[in-house]
């Protein structure tokens, strides 16, 4: 009987050790650095959150093969996912309670839902890199804490009105926006600002109430103004339906947008016609990695088709990378914990290698202003392909196209 | 401005078909059926499943209009039923079963939204300088072939005077021996076959999603206390009513508070007749 009490009692010490151990930093093991993200990996964006888990997967791994060094150790990366649902205000926020509180991680990544993580934020400060808002006004005026890993919007719209221009020698624009919703409407200032700045009048502006499934006011008047294009300001998943609708309307001409929609996302949304009402297509916005010119990003582009069988979005290469962000601020922090002097380095760091997006330094460094971006790009849709291609790539500085990479042949 | 009630009475017959299956639901068994978004959700799925598959479109929407009936009765028999007693519990209940609904299109079929590809999809009709595409004119079509159909079974046939007994005199018409329970089955059959028809006929103006008839919902709802809970035809002057108000309102005011418009339009009638356009003392299917 002593015996058995005995040999219960050491079981017990045994395993509440082992769960002591268990639940102290992450992991037991010291080499490996524990950071998180909070992704859309269920629910209505889970088209954004499941390509950004893939991606930052294959950053992960990437990252392992190369290694990298804090305070003289070698280390290893590991994310904990949290999926909020595309719920950021409920679950997104006890997600994020949950990473920096409870398991103590130094570094979130994030996709959507900047405003309600701002007042965990004010309790418990911690960088959070969000890897996909482009939004105007920016989310960096609503927290120090928040950085960006791709450009904002005011990088690519003016792109739109320089190629509609001289590629496509437009006067005039209608623009159609999603009434409350934040990017839509973010767009539409945009335009507002930099068509008149092209010399194209902006001939109609008209709007729509976000959730709302039928636009046929909001295209009969923008398209009774005669337009010699129509612009779409909404993300994708607003945007094709409306699309979808205005060449149901019989609408034949060029169509402007900065909703970065993928041929898997125009096939599916679209249907069987996706080839004809995505003709004659402009797409604004950073540059793809199938797309792209820099033979990194192409190659990542491969992988991630292979491993995936999916077309990869822009934000998988921005995904991708983030490990390596990460890691290059660790290693210059010289901590893997201390979330204020990795944020600090985050400021500092030069553009880290073994990164594929194509990042454009500002003065040698990643961030600038707490924004890391790369190129912006006008895609066009081929139907003779049946797919996007690059049709200039280019840079914006202080609201003027500068590099303008006009491509020749773009469909051949 | 014929454009405009064109496309008003479009989005009339669209709100209409919703509203019917709802102010049946209402008339008969006093639920304030939430949950109908959920089956037209399902329907529109089960459209798309089965085109997908290789269907002819016309299979595929029979599909998906008997999907629509047969969840709505399975939603009658599983939830509504136990309720019956307990009214107060009917709206939880309701919002309960759309989120199960929605949830269960979410889990087989993802948040992104599929398209509904029908043979009229590039149609165009033209009338001068008034133009209509080919899937809106199936909605009206079909919105008006099902609530005249409506009608003759409500008017017509011995199951749909039982129904309306039910609706006038819940006790009364159990005294006469018309069984309830087949009745209140009855009910949500004929409103999930309105759902189904309803997803088969606007899917293809917009897209399949979880969330797709949430926006709907809320107009029908509109609709149904517009016309008078209860009254189909109420719902059906109800429907055309608030479609055109709504375009008118977006055409010559904003297209951005093209909802609102229907909501002021509520809180007019709800001030000025509020037992609605064809309010009654007795509540009233027919």
């Amino acid at each position: 009987m002593r015996s058995r009490t005995a040999a219960a009692l050491t079981a017990s010490a045994v395993l509440i050790s082992t769960a002591a151990c268990g639940s102290g930093g992450g992991s037991g093991d010291d080499t490996t650095v524990k950071i998180g993200a909070i992704l859309s990996m269920s629910g209505i964006y889970s088209t954004l959150g499941a390509p950004q888990k893939k991606a930052l997967q294959m950053g992960v791994e990437d990252l392992s093969k190369q290694g990298f060094t804090v305070a003289g150790k070698k280390r290893t990366m590991a994310i904990s996912y949290a999926d909020d649902k595309s719920d950021a205000a409920t679950t997104g926020v006890t997600q994020l309670r949950e990473l920096v509180q409870a398991k103590k991680l130094p570094v979130i990544a994030y996709g959507l839902g900047s405003d309600t993580y701002v007042p965990q934020l004010k309790r418990k400060p911690v960088a959070m890199l969000n890897l996909i808002d482009s939004v105007y006004p920016s989310i960096l005026r609503l927290s120090p804490h928040f950085w960006r890993v791709r450009g904002d919007s005011p990088t690519y719209v003016p792109g739109c009105f320089y190629y509609a221009k001289r590629q496509l020698g437009i006067k005039s624009v209608s623009v159609i926006t999603a009434k409350g919703e934040g990017y839509g409407e973010g767009l539409t200032q945009l335009v507002n600002k930099f068509a008149p700045a092209e010399g194209i009048k902006v001939a109609a502006s008209t709007q729509f109430p976000v959730g709302s499934t039928d636009y046929s006011n909001a295209i009969r008047t923008a398209v009774a103004a005669k337009p010699d294009a129509v612009y779409l300001s909404s993300v994708t998943a607003v945007i094709l339906p409306v699309l979808k609708q205005l060449r149901q309307s019989g609408y034949t001409g060029p169509v402007i947008h900065s909703a970065g929609i993928n041929p898997n996302q125009a096939k599916d949304i679209l249907g069987a016609q996706f080839n004809s009402i995505m003709k004659d297509n402009y797409d604004c916005a950073g540059t793809l990695p199938t797309t792209s010119d820099n033979p990194a990003a192409k190659s990542f582009a491969a992988a991630y088709q292979a491993r995936y069988n999916e077309y990869p979005q822009d934000l998988t290469m921005w995904a991708h990378d983030f490990p390596f962000i990460v890691a290059a601020a660790m290693a210059k922090a010289g901590t893997t914990t201390d979330s204020a002097k990795i944020e600090k380095a985050l400021a500092e760091i030069p553009i880290p290698s073994g990164t594929v997006s194509g990042w454009i330094a500002g003065d040698g460094k990643l961030f600038t202003e707490r924004m890391a971006r790369t190129a912006s790009e006008v895609t066009t849709w081929c139907s003779n392909k049946q797919t996007l291609a690059s049709a200039m790539t280019f840079d914006v500085n202080n609201g003027t196209v500068v590099q303008p990479n006009l491509k020749k042949d773009v469909c051949s | 401005m014929i454009q405009v009630l064109v496309n008003g009475v479009f989005l009339g017959c669209l709100f209409a078909v919703v509203a019917v299956g709802l102010t049946l639901v209402y008339g008969v068994m006093e639920v304030p059926n939430f949950a109908h978004a959920g089956v037209i959700v399902l329907a529109a799925y089960t459209t798309w499943s089965v085109s997908h598959a290789g269907a002819p479109f016309a299979v595929a929407a029979l599909a998906g209009i008997a999907c629509g009936g047969l969840v709505s009765v399975l939603t009658e028999v599983l939830a509504y039923r136990w309720i019956i007693t307990r009214p107060a519990a009917a709206p939880a209940v309701a919002l309960g079963l759309l989120l199960i609904l929605q949830n269960v299109a979410l889990r087989l079929y993802g948040g992104e939204g599929r398209s509904l590809d029908t043979p009229y999809d590039t149609v165009l009709l033209k009338a001068g300088s008034v133009s209509l595409p080919g899937v809106k004119a199936a909605l009206i079509v079909l919105a008006v072939l099902s609530l005249v159909a409506l009608h003759l079974l409500l008017s017509r046939t011995s199951l749909g005077r039982a129904m309306r007994a039910v609706a006038q005199d819940r006790e009364a018409a159990a005294m006469l021996g018309i069984p309830m329970r087949r009745q209140y089955s009855l009910a949500f059959l004929i409103a999930g076959l309105l759902g189904g028809v309803a997803a088969v006929a606007y899917g293809p103006t917009f897209q399949v999603s979880p969330y797709m008839a949430d926006d709907v919902l809320l107009s029908a709802f509109v609709v149904v206390v517009l016309g008078g809970l209860g009254s189909v035809w109420g719902a059906v002057a109800g429907g055309l009513v608030l479609g055109v108000v709504e375009g008118l309102g977006a055409a010559y005011v904003s297209a951005a508070y093209q909802s609102a418009f229907g909501f002021l339009i509520l809180v007019l009638i709800l001030v000025l007749r509020p037992g609605g356009l064809r309010s009654t003392n007795a509540r009233r299917v027919a």
